[in-house]
């Protein structure tokens, strides 16, 4: 059921904390800035661990609802890549390592929980679109399904890790290559086709 | 780098040693013992376990340098040198037990990451050189960022046996290096360069696989 002062209260807060640092909001600033009581606040969340989480756990549904939208639409496997590769190069804009630093360092209980959350999803999502992409003749029949999809995980984590020497290579452009580098190495001629027509017209 | 024969010998013997058992729960009398020489024979080249860690781990990045002189890849297409340097990787390196990298970690962290630095300085620059040259052949498209293709690749290989996602058991180092060296390929590979390697892989595969 849609509550949409508790959707406010998320949307909201993760704003605040992405604007000023985790560790520079506290819960009363929360309700001051929000206008609301703190006892309103604490019906919905137990702590500021449980709102952080909660913010984390609601970012990460909007990513798949947005692939489940996609799906709706009946777009095949290399269209849905496309997609969700444009929508996570645009959230990667607003990425912030610093506060991924200190909710590793100060709050490594919700750090590892969504963690675990995210790759369990992204694995499930990448599975389901190999073998997607693998019924529709766009991608080999000869992969090995379980390691490509483990791969593109590792990948993904890497790349958080990954230390640039130059400024040049934003997040985004990282990102945009480790895509295009994770369809190249999976597609059949035709899908290949496919997607290097459909990334022209982009 | 120059080493004696005789330490070449006992680097070798400790590299197999270290396979099979744990280094830092034996003493140096253990090692010795253990390598066929005596205690005093030992410390005339090493003098602590430490120190002797320390020389296995340059011993390896040499022997991985040694590739690189054994064959003159002067003028060889980019995609065959990365064929001989896998296939020459995989023969060496597949024995790595990944409970070793962990061990080294945790009780010579700063030899190891001494080796791991030098190591990474060593392949980056193989890597570089390796897209360079692929493009330069027509081999690999010419719209890639050297720099960037370069470092996504070493994250991938240095941290090949991440334990999470890839347990030993389930998943060997020579499948993941395989993997990787493959993707590689096709990522970067032009129409020609895919062909190429495709053609490659078709002779190398076994007949009936």
């Amino acid at each position: 059921m849609k509550d949409e002062r508790y959707e406010r209260i998320l949307n909201e807060s993760g704003r605040i904390f992405q604007t000023y640092g985790i560790r520079n909001v506290s819960m009363d600033d929360i309700c001051t800035t929000l206008g609301i009581s703190k006892k309103t606040l604490y019906q919905y969340v137990n702590n500021k661990a449980d709102l952080i989480f909660k913010i984390l756990e609601a970012h990460h549904e909007v990513y798949r609802q947005f692939i489940q939208d996609q799906l709706d639409q009946g777009g095949n496997a290399i269209d849905i890549m496309l997609a969700v590769d444009s929508f996570v190069c645009s959230e990667m804009k607003n990425y912030t390592p610093d506060n991924i630093f200190v909710l590793k360092k100060y709050y490594p209980e919700v750090y590892q929980a969504i963690f675990e959350m995210k790759r369990t999803s992204i694995l499930e999502g990448i599975t389901a679109n190999l073998n997607a992409g693998i019924r529709d003749g766009l991608y080999r029949k000869d992969l090995d399904v379980d390691l490509v999809a483990r791969m593109f995980v590792k990948n993904l984590e890497e790349i958080h890790q990954l230390e640039m020497s130059s400024s040049d290579n934003s997040y985004e452009k990282i990102f945009g290559t480790m895509y295009d580098h994770h369809i190249r190495a999976i597609v059949t001629p035709d899908g290949l086709e496919y997607y290097e027509k459909k990334k022209q017209r982009q | 780098m120059f080493m004696e024969d005789k330490f070449i010998a006992i680097l070798e013997k400790t590299r197999e040693l270290s396979f099979r058992y744990p280094i830092r729960r034996m003493t140096f009398e253990k090692i010795a013992d253990k390598l066929g020489v005596s205690t005093a024979e030992l410390k005339s080249f090493v003098r602590t376990k430490t120190e002797l860690v320390e020389k296995a781990l340059e011993f390896e990045r040499f022997s991985f340098q040694v590739i690189f002189q054994k064959h003159d890849f002067e003028g060889v297409n980019a995609i065959d040198i990365l064929f001989t340097v896998s296939k020459e990787m995989s023969r060496r390196f597949r024995d790595i037990n990944p409970a070793l990298t962990v061990d080294l970690r945790k009780y010579y962290p700063e030899v190891y990451q001494k080796h791991i630095e030098a190591k990474y300085d060593f392949i980056f620059d193989k890597m570089k050189i390796n897209i360079e040259k692929g493009i330069s052949q027509g081999m690999y498209r010419n719209d890639l960022s050297v720099e960037l293709v370069a470092r996504l690749y070493m994250a991938r290989l240095m941290d090949i046996h991440n334990p999470e996602l890839f347990p030993p058991e389930m998943f060997s180092f020579e499948l993941l290096f395989n993997y990787t060296i493959e993707s590689f390929v096709r990522s970067v590979a032009t129409g020609d360069g895919l062909n190429y390697f495709e053609n490659r892989m078709k002779c190398l595969k076994p007949q009936g696989k």
